[in-house]
């Protein structure tokens, strides 16, 4: 005889939950990383000359990593406190 | 238009402070906690006073509750960046949330210091009324159901109670006023309209000995105090 | 005469513990902001009393040093000043990093970050009375024109970096300027209101652009073994006794002013009270006396060591000026009446110093100094170790290091 292990109301929710927040930190991610790496495209299209380019991927990377950690706090405290 | 306005009878006021705990709980302010009295942190809408001058034996003190004065010519409102803080055409100064950013310019400006800060998210029981309103089926706006982290917030004359009342043509001044004018047990709070010359404010305005206070920075705040 | 300009090679073991330590220092700044953020302001010494701390000290500070550090840097490429060339493109750099980070801590400072952007809503959104917008029209403008301006240096376009370095000039001054209008318009706190504060803040970034400019070239052309004028350091060094000068008569008029009535107590206060020290110590001693003495005198004033102090006094004494405005300022109980107010609301308020705020000042400040470490590493701001004239470098010369 098999054992179906049927999720629980809670544990449906909280994994859920975890998916969810899995899912938004990697879209976040995602959104920041293409917007800085199409601000560093444009302006090399437009002609910035390679010997600052790597400076600028490093500000621009900081810059990156602090956003995202911010956004992540946002999204901490002031989350929704439940599913509509 | 009507012109809201106040006025305070330092005669008959006593100091009780029951105007500061009603604006408290009909506004939903947080208690505070002596730790953010001690650290000047806790939100007061509304506040009393007390100035001494003199020497004993010829010694006065005065009490004076302060709410916001909800000047003509709002510094608060110069000063705000985001259009947050604006009057409206009946006179009160409003204070919108959701555009507030947090700066404290407002609070820098303020003569009458009204203005507090929400230093944090305040704990379930430092609440007087819950959230979400007990009655799950009313459609009423609940104007103040938690702090929100991080904004300024002031007096705001229960501008939500005179809106439901002019809604529900009430005479304002004596059948609908702030929370504090009706919780005063003196009788030392009045509250009406500048422009109608029937109301106690009017009265009180053109009267000998009405003041207002800081008046040489020329806000034109609209609470009237009457001297003892 | 032709001046090459190099990367740092930094690859010594300084440099690379220097930016592990500016590193560490900028994790800080995201761990302390995110539990100022988490847990609300109350981590910080705010109240509803003083409600701008460190933050907003250090963010009229950086703009000080910013403006400072461009019109400064204006002496070599705006008034054609050969001498005073080597530094241009520190300077410039420096001023960019510099108003990076006074955007930073007026961010952080904020009650809710994440709305930043309804500051620069310019006209829809926003009230143009309001001088932190009309602020952020400049200092956007600013950070442009910076940028422009370091730009066009870099590509050796000598005609246009003087036309945008002089509207650069121009345009620092408005932004400090507009700066001090922050304060000096709010009527009701009478240490704050001043029609001369927009030019005593110009006056402190002057004096404190300079020392930040003599400080950092020492420090850089030391670190990196090259060869410092001397004659250069001594004639800054002059330049910021003259400024310095400017500084102690626009403070005396403006606290002269506030001694005649009306608003002599709030003077008082800022003299006697419990901020004393903000004012007597930093502002004068540190930030006036000090410095005037040693460069004035000639045994100190015409050496290396004597302006190196007195930078590094003009440094500490302006950030307690802008100190001694913030805090005193509002700490002053407002009189809402005649007489003395009893209890909490007559007694001057009480600005603790908590360990949250410090974190995240010092993140800030090492942020920013990660990022210019790490741009003398990467972009061609230092002028090349032999600075004897050599036009064109082309060939590798074993004495000059290669381009990064």
């Amino acid at each position: 005889m098999q054992v179906v292990h049927v999720l629980r109301d809670e544990e449906l929710k909280m994994s859920l939950r975890v998916a969810a927040i899995v899912i938004e930190v990697m879209i976040l991610t995602a959104m920041i990383y293409s917007f800085f790496l199409g601000l560093r495209l444009t302006l090399s299209d437009l002609g910035l000359q390679p010997k600052y380019e790597r400076f600028l991927k490093l500000a621009l990377t900081t810059l990156g990593v602090f956003i995202l950690t911010f956004f992540i706090a946002h999204l901490i405290l002031f989350y929704p406190e439940f599913i509509p | 238009m009507p012109k809201w306005a106040m006025v305070i009878d330092l005669d008959k006021c006593t100091g009780c402070q029951a105007c500061v705990v009603a604006c408290k709980e009909e506004n939903n302010v947080p208690h505070g906690s002596p730790e953010e009295q001690r650290r000047r942190r806790d939100i007061y809408w509304n506040k009393v006073i007390a100035v001494t001058r003199g020497r004993y034996p010829r010694i006065r003190t005065e009490l004076i509750p302060m709410p916001c004065m909800q000047c003509d010519d709002p510094p608060c409102v110069t000063v705000c960046p985001a259009k947050a803080t604006y009057r409206r055409e009946d006179g009160i100064v409003i204070q919108n949330y959701r555009r507030c950013i947090g700066c404290k310019y407002c609070m820098v400006a303020c003569p009458y210091g009204a203005r507090s800060f929400n230093f944090r998210k305040q704990d379930e029981k430092e609440y007087h009324r819950p959230d979400p309103p007990p009655d799950h089926h009313s459609r009423e706006v609940w104007p103040f159901p938690v702090r929100i982290q991080g904004v300024v917030e002031k007096c705001t004359f229960c501008f939500h109670r005179i809106d439901r009342g002019i809604r529900e043509r009430k005479k304002i001044g004596v059948e609908v006023v702030p929370a504090c004018v009706e919780a005063c047990p003196s009788c030392a709070m009045a509250f009406g309209d500048l422009d109608d010359p029937t109301s106690p404010v009017s009265n009180a305005f053109g009267s000998r000995t009405a003041f207002r206070l800081r008046e040489e920075l020329k806000t034109n705040p609209k609470v009237i105090y009457l001297p003892r | 005469m032709e001046r090459s300009y190099v990367t740092i090679e930094g690859k010594s073991r300084g440099y690379y513990l220097l930016v592990t330590l500016l590193g560490l220092g900028s994790s800080s700044l995201v761990v302390s902001f995110l539990v100022a953020y988490l847990k609300g302001q109350q981590m910080w010494g705010v109240s509803n009393i003083i409600p701008w701390g460190q933050l907003i000290i250090l963010y009229i500070y950086f703009i000080g040093l910013s403006a400072g550090a461009v019109i400064i840097s204006s002496l070599g490429y705006v008034l054609k000043w050969d001498f005073y060339k080597p530094i241009t493109r520190l300077a410039v750099f420096l001023g960019i990093l510099l108003m990076v980070g006074a955007m930073l801590f007026v961010f952080v400072d904020l009650g809710r970050p994440e709305k930043f952007w309804r500051l620069f809503g310019y006209y829809f959104l926003n009230n143009m009375t309001s001088l932190f917008v009309i602020n952020s029209i400049f200092y956007v403008g600013y950070i442009t024109l910076m940028v422009l301006y370091l730009w066009l240096i870099f590509e050796k376009k000598k005609r246009w970096a003087t036309i945008v370095g002089t509207l650069d000039v121009i345009w620092a001054v408005s932004v400090h300027m507009g700066t001090g209008a922050i304060f000096g318009l709010i009527g009701n706190r009478e240490i704050f209101f001043s029609p001369i504060k927009p030019f005593e803040f110009l006056a402190a970034a002057l004096t404190s652009g300079t020392s930040l400019i003599i400080l950092i070239t020492l420090g850089a052309f030391k670190f990196t073994g090259r060869k410092i004028q001397e004659e250069l350091i001594f004639s800054l060094g002059r330049l910021l006794s003259g400024l310095i000068l400017v500084l102690l008569i626009l403070v005396f008029v403006d606290k002269l002013t506030h001694l005649y009535f009306p608003g002599r107590e709030s003077t008082l206060y800022l003299f006697t009270g419990n901020y004393w020290w903000l004012f007597w110590v930093f502002q004068i001693g540190m930030g006036i006396i000090i410095p005037l003495f040693l460069l004035i005198y000639p045994q100190t004033g015409r050496t290396v060591k004597g302006v190196f102090s007195a930078s590094l006094s003009v440094m500490i004494g302006v950030f307690g000026e802008r100190a001694a405005l913030v805090i005193p300022g509002t700490a002053y109980p407002q009189h809402f009446f005649p007489g003395f107010i009893e209890g909490m609301w007559g007694k001057p308020g009480i600005f603790p110093v908590t360990i949250w705020e410090t974190l995240l000042t010092l993140g800030i400040v090492s942020y920013i100094a990660l990022l210019f470490v790490l741009g003398l590493k990467y972009l061609e701001i230092l002028p090349a170790r032999d600075n004897e004239a050599i036009a064109g470098m082309e060939g590798r010369n074993p004495l000059i290091e290669t381009v990064g």
